[in-house]
């Protein structure tokens, strides 16, 4: 057998694989944020499949406070079952200081309770690389990253002065402080991500599967996070919807519509 | 659960699961790419819902006159500039294949990122436009596609409602370039007439350019074919990595080029070293009994 038979999702697979090891070959401290959902447990996956069933750096989870309970039983199940170095973070001093959905707006919100959490637990821990799960399709600012995307000490992303990437020569290096995304599913879309959960029979919440006419098609913290009208109760049902349908799958997170271009100014400060 | 295999996928050109064919699109700055491809998914009926309303809802706050462009154009920057700065990548199909589009920005400011999209393409539509004429990157760009292997290419001559739809200057445009390319040992499949912002011969064939009678562009596109991995050609694996288990150990990398089978005897470069190769090794995961029953909730 040769490989010409090699489907999309083979080739998508073994470009994640490849930008995997190269990662971990170039970077002396990884870590992976993981957030429990669909995309961040294909990523888990691929990340065994790389290293033989191995998971070989910790895993963080930035827990905002608002996390849906299921996805926290999820975190402990998965946690126990892939052997994962988890890492739980918690920005308790925005939390002390009042902020909150209940008081403040999703984009202040997410950038306290995520981002400078993120800055917070990179501070302690020193990560020269952090994995991440974000693909092109997601946002129109997401579509313009490369794999291996740098960010400086005050996690700006430097969108308007990226450096090439091409011949897949990377960055493979990060300046004291500074840290670089490596981002292994920047080519998959949403309709990838689902037909490979079902070939490989990947762990998911039930949370994505349509309950009572409703079912979320992304996760996020609670308050802010709403499902959508469907009654896709299996895998093979989500992929003929998403087929059919031309809702965007980041519609129900209130943060990315709070305002024109919420997305880019979030990102540019160091949301993934 | 069976993959379809690449045969179902072809029979069933609607199925999301075929491999699709990566075209990146460039040329000289404000010859109209981003607005193109805007056209492109606006008539293939591929952007999301309520996604023109929106973009010309922003437009009118901002008090600008709304363009196709903005919606790949995302940055604020580009935006303000009405120019693109960065590459980006964006699905779209056909009914008879997926693509993915990647958008170059033309100005020579940003080649190393027109670089960066246009190396991970099968294929490169190069947009001239009929007012200006060829200019500076609409010739470095070619070069560049030469260099980086591309080698099935359709020019766009666009904007041709600028030029009165005019064939004498299509005719110009299309024979200066032709020479051009000739000197850079490309061949184009086709020369199109063109009219982004007016759909003129993207999707649908115009009235308005009655005298010519080559394919649309969605037509040549489909035309086109992903680009086939070499394997008739000598092994070359690049070694990443190398993993120790007690007493093995196993090379990590990717095939390049070839194949390779175990019992394939190897040379490694630069040491000049052979070897045998005793296994070949994937990781496969086993069942992992998850869905648990009692962590399904009850509604949401």
């Amino acid at each position: 057998m040769t490989s010409t038979t090699r489907t999309h999702l083979d080739q998508l697979e073994n470009q994640s694989i490849f930008i995997f090891r190269e990662a971990y070959h170039a970077f002396e401290n990884i870590a992976m944020p993981w957030s429990m959902g669909k995309d961040s447990n294909v990523l888990i996956w691929l990340a065994r499949k790389s290293f033989f069933g191995k998971v070989p750096f910790p895993v963080l989870h930035i827990d905002t406070t608002y996390e849906f309970p299921e996805m926290l039983k999820f975190r402990e199940w998965a946690t126990k079952h892939y052997n994962l170095n988890l890492i739980v973070k918690i920005n308790t001093d925005a939390r002390e200081r009042g902020i909150g959905y209940e008081t403040h707006d999703p984009v202040t919100v997410t950038h306290e309770l995520k981002t400078v959490a993120l800055q917070q637990v990179l501070a302690e821990y020193k990560w020269d690389a952090l994995i991440t799960g974000i693909r092109r399709d997601e946002d129109p600012t997401r579509a313009k990253e490369r794999y291996f995307s740098a960010r400086n000490v005050q996690f700006e992303w430097d969108y308007k002065d990226q450096p090439p990437e091409f011949w897949e020569q990377f960055v493979t290096s990060a300046a004291k402080g500074e840290h670089v995304r490596v981002q292994p599913l920047l080519d998959w879309t949403e309709v990838d991500i689902w037909r490979y959960i079902q070939r490989e029979n990947i762990p998911i919440p039930q949370m994505y599967f349509a309950i009572n006419g409703k079912r979320f098609l992304s996760l996020g913290c609670s308050p802010i996070t709403q499902p959508i009208k469907s009654t896709a109760a299996t895998i093979e049902e989500i992929i003929a919807e998403l087929e059919a349908t031309k809702t965007t799958e980041r519609a129900g997170r209130a943060q990315d519509h709070h305002e024109r271009n919420a997305m880019q100014k979030l990102r540019a400060k160091g949301f993934l | 659960m069976t993959d379809p295999s690449p045969q179902s996928a072809i029979q069933n050109p609607k199925s999301s699961a075929a491999v699709p064919l990566k075209v990146v699109f460039v040329g000289h700055v404000d010859h109209g790419k981003s607005t193109l491809i805007g056209r492109i998914l606006h008539d293939t009926d591929s952007l999301p819902e309520g996604k023109i309303d929106m973009v010309k809802k922003a437009c009118a706050a901002e008090g600008m006159e709304f363009e196709f462009a903005f919606v790949l154009d995302a940055l604020l920057e580009e935006q303000k500039q009405n120019v693109t700065i960065d590459t980006t990548q964006i699905p779209f199909r056909t009914a008879r294949r997926n693509y993915v589009i990647i958008d170059a920005p033309g100005h020579k400011e940003f080649l190393k990122n027109m670089i960066t999209g246009a190396s991970r393409a099968d294929a490169a539509i190069l947009v001239i436009a009929a007012n200006e004429g060829v200019r500076e990157q609409s010739r470095r760009h070619a070069y560049l596609l030469g260099l980086l292997g591309i080698r099935q290419i359709l020019v766009v001559v666009n904007k041709m409602d600028l030029a009165n739809y005019s064939e004498k200057r299509f005719g110009e445009i299309e024979s200066e370039y032709k020479n051009f390319l000739v000197d850079l040992s490309l061949e184009a499949r086709a020369f199109i007439p063109a009219s982004a912002r007016q759909g003129e011969n993207v999707a649908s064939r115009s009235e308005k350019i009655a005298w010519y009678d080559g394919p649309t562009l969605l037509e040549a596109l489909d035309l086109l074919e992903v680009r086939k991995a070499d394997v008739d050609l000598p092994l070359r694996f690049c070694v990443q990595d190398v993993y120790r288990f007690g007493e093995r150990r196993i090379v990590a990398g990717r095939i390049e080029t070839g194949t390779l089978r175990v019992g394939d005897e190897l040379v490694f470069s630069p040491a000049n070293k052979s070897s045998m190769i005793a296994s070949i090794e994937r990781w496969n995961a086993p069942g992992m009994g998850w869905p648990s029953p009692e962590i399904r909730l009850e509604s949401h």
